[in-house]
């Protein structure tokens, strides 16, 4: 012992001093702080290394011993997703049809003698000479030859060429073998709305056998006239977006852009039956 | 050589159908100024040319069924045409024609002007329509059918030849 004093007084004497000294010094400078944030600056880069890599270990264990689970889950999630896409897909068709319908219930409110199918569109016509759809309604659902096709508004589609059991072909308004009755809504003029090629592939029909060349404005909404027996007097054609002059020079027509957008065509209502047509 | 048969065969239906979808499905919509392409006659000339005249024909009697079965109004034109196509250029590959992209080329463009002028002659005659007007709707079909020659080309030439190992 008294070697020991001997031999290491000195420097633990001076140790000692230090540690009395830095402490003083610490707490009269304000409590622990010089010291601890001497201390902390020191090991905290060490501490953050020793936290990342423990949580790297456990990520890597987790991951180890949960990886069945997590595939599972994965799995059910994925499946509950695809589940509710196409939920959301259904009820956005639903909402859509929905609309359809309310619209449709609106015209029904005032043409009250019409008997409607719906049919949804299954295919266009892949010839560039014709502008025709495949409905996915025919003979069975009470379909016939020359039925009128019109959409949730009351615009005209077109007209049933051909009926099959299950599928009809819709010859639409713009093809250039169709001819309606028409009747200009504001002027009340009768005309002809037919089918031409050149308009076909522009999607426009032509306004003809106008008696009053006049009476035909830019904007007129074209109606059909019922005077053939075949289109139910009243229904939007489309309206006059042009007036031109025949290539004769002496006679003009007009341009009709359809109401019913045909290009965006989903679904359609077919009129089995209304007043004028008695034989239905 | 049976599976080899088999193999192509396959390989011809699947095309065909890929085709006949995509003109119908697709193209029906796709259009360009108001035309649609036309890609069956391009199946029917291709599976002439790289199988000869009777499988040709066989072919071309397929692509015109399903042609017309795409089409309203057209009856059994393409039926008739496109065997009619898909033998002749079987036939001619045989004894005349080179079996390559010229060859193909050529016969492709003379079936799409002959279906332009035979479905333009339909509303000609019957219906009056105004000849500028059907010129130029053969005119955008044909041209707009011209884009897929290539295309059709390789395809049916993968489908037609048989594989060749080691390549």
């Amino acid at each position: 012992m008294k070697a020991f004093f001997k031999k290491a007084g000195v420097p633990v004497l001076a140790a000692l001093a230090l540690a009395v000294l830095i402490t003083a010094v610490s707490y009269l400078a304000g409590g622990a702080g010089l010291f601890s944030s001497l201390i902390g600056g020191l090991l905290s880069p060490v501490e953050k290394l020793a936290g990342n890599a423990v949580s790297s270990l456990e990520r890597v264990y987790g991951y180890m011993h949960n990886y069945d689970e997590l595939v599972r889950e994965n799995a059910e999630l994925k499946s509950r997703i695809a589940s509710m896409e196409k939920e959301a897909r259904l009820s956005a068709d639903a909402l859509r049809e929905n609309e359809r319908l309310r619209k449709l219930l609106r015209l029904s409110e005032k043409k009250p003698d019409y008997r409607y199918v719906d049919a949804s569109v299954v295919s266009w016509d892949a010839s560039s000479w014709a502008s025709s759809f495949v409905i996915d309604k025919g003979s069975r659902a009470g379909l016939k030859e020359g039925d009128c096709v019109i959409t949730e508004d009351g615009y005209v589609v077109g007209l049933i060429r051909e009926v099959g059991a299950n599928t009809s072909d819709v010859r639409t308004v713009i093809d250039s073998g169709t001819a309606i009755g028409a009747l200009l809504q504001d002027a009340s003029i009768t005309a002809v709305a037919e089918g031409d090629f050149a308009l076909m592939t522009k999607g426009c029909l032509k306004l003809t056998y106008v008696f009053d060349n006049s009476g035909v404005l830019i904007g007129d909404t074209v109606l059909t006239s019922g005077t053939c027996g075949v289109y139910p007097a009243g229904l939007v054609i489309g309206k006059v977006t042009d007036l031109k002059e025949d290539r004769s020079g002496y006679g003009a027509y007009g341009v009709i852009t359809p109401s019913a957008d045909l290009k965006a065509l989903t679904q359609v209502f077919i009129i089995k039956y209304y007043e004028a047509d008695n034989e239905s | 050589m049976k599976a080899e048969r088999l193999a192509s065969l396959i390989k011809n239906t699947a095309l065909l159908l890929a085709l006949f979808l995509l003109q119908t499905g697709v193209f029906s919509r796709v259009r360009l100024m108001g035309a649609a392409p036309l890609l069956l006659p391009l199946f029917a000339v291709g599976a002439g040319l790289f199988n000869g005249g009777l499988h040709g024909g066989l072919w071309g009697l397929a692509a015109g069924v399903l042609c017309d079965a795409s089409m309203g109004g057209t009856g059994l034109l393409f039926t008739v045409l496109l065997t009619v196509c898909g033998f002749f250029a079987g036939f001619l590959s045989q004894f005349i024609l080179a079996r390559g992209f010229p060859s193909f080329c050529v016969m492709s463009v003379a079936v799409l002007v002959i279906s332009a002028l035979l479905q333009l002659f339909r509303f000609l005659a019957f219906y009056g329509a105004d000849p500028l007007s059907l010129l130029l709707t053969g005119l955008r079909q044909t041209l707009y059918s011209f884009i897929f020659i290539l295309p059709v080309y390789l395809c049916v030439r993968r489908a037609s030849r048989p594989r060749i190992k080691g390549r």
